[in-house]
């Protein structure tokens, strides 16, 4: 993993540098910090497996001459789009900021073309692409400190720690088990989502004897439900916006799941914010990974984003009875 | 104990069983909202003596005032806590 003098107050976006030439790693390097890429590489025989796993990418950059001839490149850039088809693939060339001279099939999955010595066709596509989104820092922030407050309540004698938050664009799904929940307000709609692995949560309730018998996949679907459930009141109580603004937007649109490619669409293709927290029991290591996400996919405007700020004596203290 | 797992559940519950002394609901629920199930029980049921408390994610005044007005007798934003709390629900299930 290439990352140095990222800025850390800004979501990152991992891209896959499929770009074996020494000349030019270290532009690639400084691109990827300047522009809060987090840049991975992988070893050939590898590729593949690696991208079929349940990393979370922004975009590929690739070079004319990764696999060696023209069109072994070519046969390796259509697979990648087979297995990854909504990652950007830009293409690093020698001669020409074009697609122009490209086998058909290759031209067909890349989206841009650019040339060492020139990174705006890059800089265009990274924030055409991944940064088309702008999350208010407050925003970001926020969605860690609810979430870690809610994450450490549930879960004594566990440390709560997390990824720097990346905007992704694929729509894969990690693990076995999520939930889904709609986030509306004023100034954005979307939906919320919440993935967990089945075995290590179940082995996480079981450890904590938060069941009366041993923990299935009914105790699973609950305590992520309560997650959800309790997450989204933070979400909805810090940063709802104007209720008449609110009631009149109606618009829908249908959610698409394919279980078997574990594939899940909104509907747009507006990349995703996405957050991932380790919960580390702190006296036999075991960890539990937890992915969180948030699409904005039916309206989006940061430029309207507001927090509630109320009164401390007119909100209850969470947790404490108020009796009326 | 009895559970109900809906505002919808909760109320047919209220009917078949009026020895109920304590009500602790959520807010945001299916088919039928907490605060909507409350509204009923106070009208329809016409039961003002059960004790209803809401355990909740809401905390805006608006949704205490609404409950207050619809005859919650307690509020509580998850997530909950506190032995003294439990105490108070066994005196005003008692």
């Amino acid at each position: 993993m290439m990352t140095s003098d990222i800025n850390q107050n800004r979501p990152v976006s991992k891209v896959l540098v499929l770009d074996d030439s020494p000349a030019h790693a270290d532009a690639i390097k400084r691109f990827c910090d300047e522009h809060n890429l987090v840049g991975l590489k992988v070893r050939k025989n590898r590729l593949l497996s690696v991208l079929r796993s349940n990393i979370d990418l922004g975009a590929i950059l690739f070079s004319e001459s990764y696999g060696g001839s023209l069109e072994e490149s070519a046969e390796i850039a259509v697979k990648i789009s087979t297995v990854r088809p909504e990652l950007p693939i830009i293409i690093r060339r020698e001669s020409s900021p074009t697609l122009d001279g490209l086998p058909e099939g290759m031209r067909r999955v890349l989206c841009a073309a650019y040339l060492a010595g020139d990174m705006a066709p890059l800089r265009k596509v990274i924030d055409e692409y991944i940064f088309s989104l702008e999350y208010p820092n407050a925003l970001v922030r926020g969605i860690l400190e609810i979430t870690e407050s809610i994450l450490s309540s549930l879960f004594k004698d566990v440390s709560i720690t997390w990824d720097t938050p990346c905007i992704v664009r694929d729509r894969i799904i990690f693990g076995e088990v999520f939930s889904l929940i709609p986030l509306e307000s004023a100034w954005c709609r979307g939906y919320m989502m919440m993935q967990a692995e089945e075995q290590p949560i179940l082995e996480l309730l079981d450890r904590h004897e938060m069941c009366d018998a041993p923990a299935d996949f009914r105790d699973l679907n609950s305590l992520l439900g309560e997650i959800t459930n309790l997450i989204w009141g933070s979400f909805k109580n810090r940063y709802l916006g104007d209720a008449d603004a609110l009631a009149r937007n109606q618009v829908q649109v249908p959610l698409l799941v394919n279980h078997k490619q574990k594939y899940i669409s909104f509907g747009t293709a507006n990349p995703q914010l996405c957050f991932v927290y380790h919960l580390t029991n702190e006296q036999s290591g075991h960890t539990v990974k937890l992915h969180q996400r948030f699409i904005f996919n039916l309206s989006w405007s940061p430029e309207d984003f507001s927090e509630v700020r109320q009164d401390i004596g007119a909100v209850v203290e969470a947790g404490e009875l108020d009796l009326f | 104990m009895e559970t109900a797992v809906d505002g919808k559940d909760g109320l047919a519950k209220m009917k078949s069983s009026p020895g109920i002394k304590l009500v602790i609901s959520d807010v945001n629920m299916p088919n039928m909202d907490g605060l909507t199930m409350v509204e009923k029980i106070r009208g329809e049921l016409v039961n003002t003596t059960v004790n209803i408390i809401m355990l909740t994610t809401e905390s805006s005044p608006a949704m205490k005032e609404r409950g207050k007005a619809a005859g919650v007798k307690g509020w509580i934003v998850k997530p909950f806590k506190g032995d003294a709390v439990l105490e108070t629900f066994r005196k005003l299930a008692s």
